[in-house]
């Protein structure tokens, strides 16, 4: 054992410190699991002291360290590296204080992003952001990847509900950036730190804005004969002045897979489903519902069912929310992608999408948020017939320059991660990459905070077959 | 008294760029509603050249700007497609500019519904402090790529680069709205009224206080559901409301956004503030008679400080509260309790290594 590994066993009981046996597995990968590395070391803190000292000693040696919680990422956001340590956040899992008054929780990096909106239940409140793995993924990890979810459209990502952070910085300095308040004075400095991917150090607490729970929610759930008619229809939404909490598209094939893995009843002879949700005060929200119901009639579709009922509302999103792990059932296994296009340009996306498929013979399964143009392709493969991964990656990245050149982003929640940094240069200048690089820098002078992620050409990375996150493949995850 | 050593209004962004490589000491304005060029010993980027929409489609609710155009008119194209920038923000009839928006960072009352201006900014394109053009964020209305420079653009007074373009979120702009004022004795009584509110399920396009205990609330939407949510007001409440309808309800947002009820010619001052510190820093200002009003659902306070800015910004530190000053004439524009100073250097040091560009404290 080197002198570090030495050091840092020192700071840990022997339960909390592991640099070898099954314990290590879950560590090795994340929600993209066709990467996979053994770190040095995984430690498992279990307060902010023990974060600082650990960060300090990477910060000495010059050790790169990844700071994880559930690991859910889709992008290899917490993968480790072979010659840095994995610093496990989960048990940092504590609701600090709910302040009603003035919305805001405090909780601890590790607490489950459902759990905030359950405890908040109580007084109104709720946490917004609701990205699909809500049920496992952590706080700190929306944090790290600015997550998003079905309601982004009307109330933003995760930075949008970030009021205030402690960080430990990638060299143990400790501080403390924005307030309680909706307002700020100076540069929004909690707004460039959601989202930096792990790069700035590790937020250990962080106050979130809640908000109170709407009065009511209107759902309703329309068929159509094309994914070209599904998307006119969220042009006419759109134009009609009306602001939806949601709007989501599902096609044939990801239907079929979500009705066999939930029973959700989606239209068994339909090319596209739609699901629009308004949400809200009661009073308002029926006036508005009627406005949309009227579109969707007149848009052309062939079956529309109403929500009649909380339970109701819950089955639709239960399928729509399992339909990434749900198409697992359709083929050994499948990569997600996460591109944004402009929305009017989304029927575009999908029939070029369609003919890539076709060019590469895979099949390609399309689950999206029409209502802010991010695509979420699921390209079906089978990993154990050689070849076939790095040819589903190479689909992908086709599909991440149609993005680009639509005038989108290649990423609208999952982040960058490992598996995008390479298409960072495609999307970024040069100068602006050089700027990023600068203002991490600037942080982290050693560039030890999850080393390996978002900017190219770094260190390369193995690329091995896992099929499904172990936690997928049981049902306790889904991917958004 | 400073002044502003020279005035330079480039055309095209080459020029730009040359003048932000070749120049020291430099400060870029828009159309000056909030600081005027003489507020600084500087050489000052008149920035009204690039006044241009560049991209403007409804359907997509985004719109990409340069810096130097007016926000009126923006406001104005805006308004013709039936939407709107839901934060609301002030002083487009004084003159400001896209720009200076994002660099002052302020937003309106109509925050309280969907967010402030960091909200909906999505992208910028500015030159660094070593005369490059980069950019962050895009045209798309979620976007994960990057850092978010975007957001870090917002309340950076100009510190960190001069921005040249910004793209927003918009948002369909409700077909009506009505205000509705509650007039109580004390202003702890309308706090008091706020704090409910601000937890029910009722959803609000502006929720202020002012100084004299009235509790102004503003709602929009389609009109057929508005008496209905005007009676639920009323009935929360206990109370019935005055209500402002039509011109005059708008001219009245339009004072107050503008901070036109605050008559003095003191300091005027935005303080960050969470509802439940309101009433303990309006025990410390209404002594001072300090004209004051509160918006933002408590978020955020608007006064008019007369006084010695010092004793301001030892107020302020007291209660862990911190400011900006809006209008007067200042070196530095931020004050009170400051404690993120030493994170801003180092964004500052990257982006500006030669600081080029103002300090912000």
């Amino acid at each position: 054992m080197d002198d570090f590994l030495s050091e840092l066993k020192s700071l840990f009981p022997d339960d909390r410190f592991y640099t070898d046996g099954p314990r290590m597995v879950p560590y090795e990968s994340d929600g993209l699991t066709a990467f996979r590395a053994r770190p040095k070391a995984v430690v498992i803190p279990e307060n902010e002291d023990e974060i600082v000292a650990t960060v300090k000693l990477c910060h000495e040696y010059e050790v790169p360290f990844v700071a994880r919680g559930s690991g859910t990422s889709l992008s290899g956001g917490s993968l480790p590296i072979e010659e840095g340590i994995v610093i496990g956040l989960n048990r940092l899992n504590r609701i600090l204080e709910v302040n009603t008054d003035d919305r805001v929780a405090i909780v601890q990096t590790g607490v489950i992003n459902q759990q905030v909106s359950a405890t908040a239940a109580c007084h109104g409140l709720y946490f917004a952001p609701d990205p699909s793995s809500q049920t496992v993924c952590t706080i700190g990890g929306n944090v790290a990847f600015n997550s998003g979810g079905a309601h982004c459209l009307k109330y933003g990502m995760t930075s949008s509900h970030i009021l205030g952070l402690k960080v430990v910085l990638p060299d143990g300095e400790v501080m403390f950036l924005g307030n309680d308040s909706l307002e700020f004075v100076g540069p929004d400095i909690v707004g460039l730190y959601v989202g930096n991917e792990g790069l700035f150090g590790i937020a250990t607490e962080i106050h979130l804005r809640l908000l109170p729970l709407p009065e009511t929610y209107r759902t309703v759930l329309a068929s159509y004969s094309s994914l070209q008619a599904a998307g006119d229809a969220v042009t006419d939404v759109v134009s009609s002045g009306i602001l939806p909490a949601a709007m989501e598209i599902m096609d044939r094939l990801a239907m079929d897979a979500a009705d066999a893995a939930v029973h959700a009843g989606y239209p068994k002879d339909a090319k596209a489903a739609l699901i629009v949700e308004l949400d809200g005060e009661a009073a308002a929200v029926n006036a508005e519902f009627d406005s949309i119901i009227e579109i969707i009639e007149k848009s052309g579709a062939d079956h529309i069912h109403i929500a009649q009922s909380a339970e109701e509302r819950m089955l639709i999103w239960k399928g729509r929310k399992s339909a990434f792990s749900a198409v697992g059932r359709l083929a050994p296994d499948f990569l997600v992608q996460d591109g944004v296009v402009p929305r009017g340009k989304l029927g575009e996306a999908l029939q070029s999408i369609e003919e890539i498929g076709r060019k590469f013979k895979m099949r390609v399964a399309n689950v999206f948020h029409a209502g802010d143009g991010n695509l979420h392709p699921l390209i079906l493969f089978d990993g154990s017939i050689p070849g076939e991964l790095e040819k589903a990656e190479e689909l992908a990245g086709e599909v991440l320059r149609l993005c680009l050149r639509l005038g989108g982003s290649i990423t609208g929640e999952h982040g960058v991660g490992v598996e995008k940094k390479e298409y960072m240069a495609e999307m970024f200048t040069k100068d602006d990459l050089d700027a990023f690089h600068r203002i991490r820098k600037s942080l982290d002078s050693k560039e030890i905070s999850n080393r390996g992620k978002m900017f190219p050409s770094g260190e390369a990375q193995s690329l091995s077959q896992h099929g499904l996150h172990p936690l997928e493949k049981a049902g306790v995850i889904s991917r958004e | 008294m400073p002044s502003a050593k020279e005035t330079l209004k480039p055309s095209s962004i080459e020029e730009l760029i040359k003048i932000v490589a070749s120049e020291e000491n430099l400060v870029a304005l828009g159309g000056q509603s909030i600081r005027k060029a003489e507020h600084y010993d500087a050489t000052v980027i008149d920035m009204q050249g690039f006044d241009q929409i560049l991209e403007y489609q409804p359907n997509e609710y985004t719109i990409t700007i340069q810096s130097g155009a007016s926000l009126k008119e923006v406001a104005a194209t805006l308004e013709k497609e039936g939407q709107y920038f839901p934060f609301d923000p002030p002083l487009a009839d004084e003159g400001a500019t896209i720009g200076g928006m994002v660099a002052s960072g302020l937003s309106g009352p109509g925050s309280q519904r969907f967010g402030s201006l960091r909200d909906f900014i999505i992208g910028v394109k500015l030159i660094d402090g070593c005369g490059r053009l980069i950019q962050g964020g895009g045209k798309v209305v979620k976007n994960a790529a990057g850092f978010d420079l975007p957001k870090l653009m917002v309340g950076s007074l100009g510190s960190l680069g001069v921005l040249t373009e910004a793209s927003f979120k918009v948002f369909p702009k409700p077909e009506t709205f009505v205000t509705l004022i509650f007039q109580y004795e004390r202003i702890d009584q309308a706090h008091a009224q706020l704090l409910r509110l601000n937890t029910s399920k009722y959803v609000l396009d502006a929720l202020d206080v002012d100084d004299s205990g009235g509790l102004v609330i503003r709602i929009g939407g389609k009109p057929e559901a508005l008496d209905e949510r005007i009676q639920n007001l009323n009935s929360f409440l206990g109370r019935e409301a005055e209500l402002i309808r039509d011109k005059e309800e708008s001219r009245y947002w339009d004072r107050i956004r503008d901070f036109k009820t605050l008559n003095s010619d003191g300091f005027l001052v935005k303080i960050s503030l969470s509802p439940s510190k309101l009433l303990d820093l309006d025990g410390i200002l209404a002594p001072q008679n300090a004209p004051r009003h509160y918006s933002y659902g408590g978020s955020c306070a608007w006064i008019r400080w007369e006084n010695e800015i010092q004793e301001l910004d030892t107020l302020l530190s007291k209660q862990e509260l911190a400011g900006f000053i809006i209008k007067g004439e200042t070196r530095q524009p931020l004050v009170g309790h400051l404690p993120q100073r030493a994170f801003i250097q180092r964004i500052k040091q990257a982006l500006d290594p030669h600081s080029k560009f103002p300090l912000l404290t």
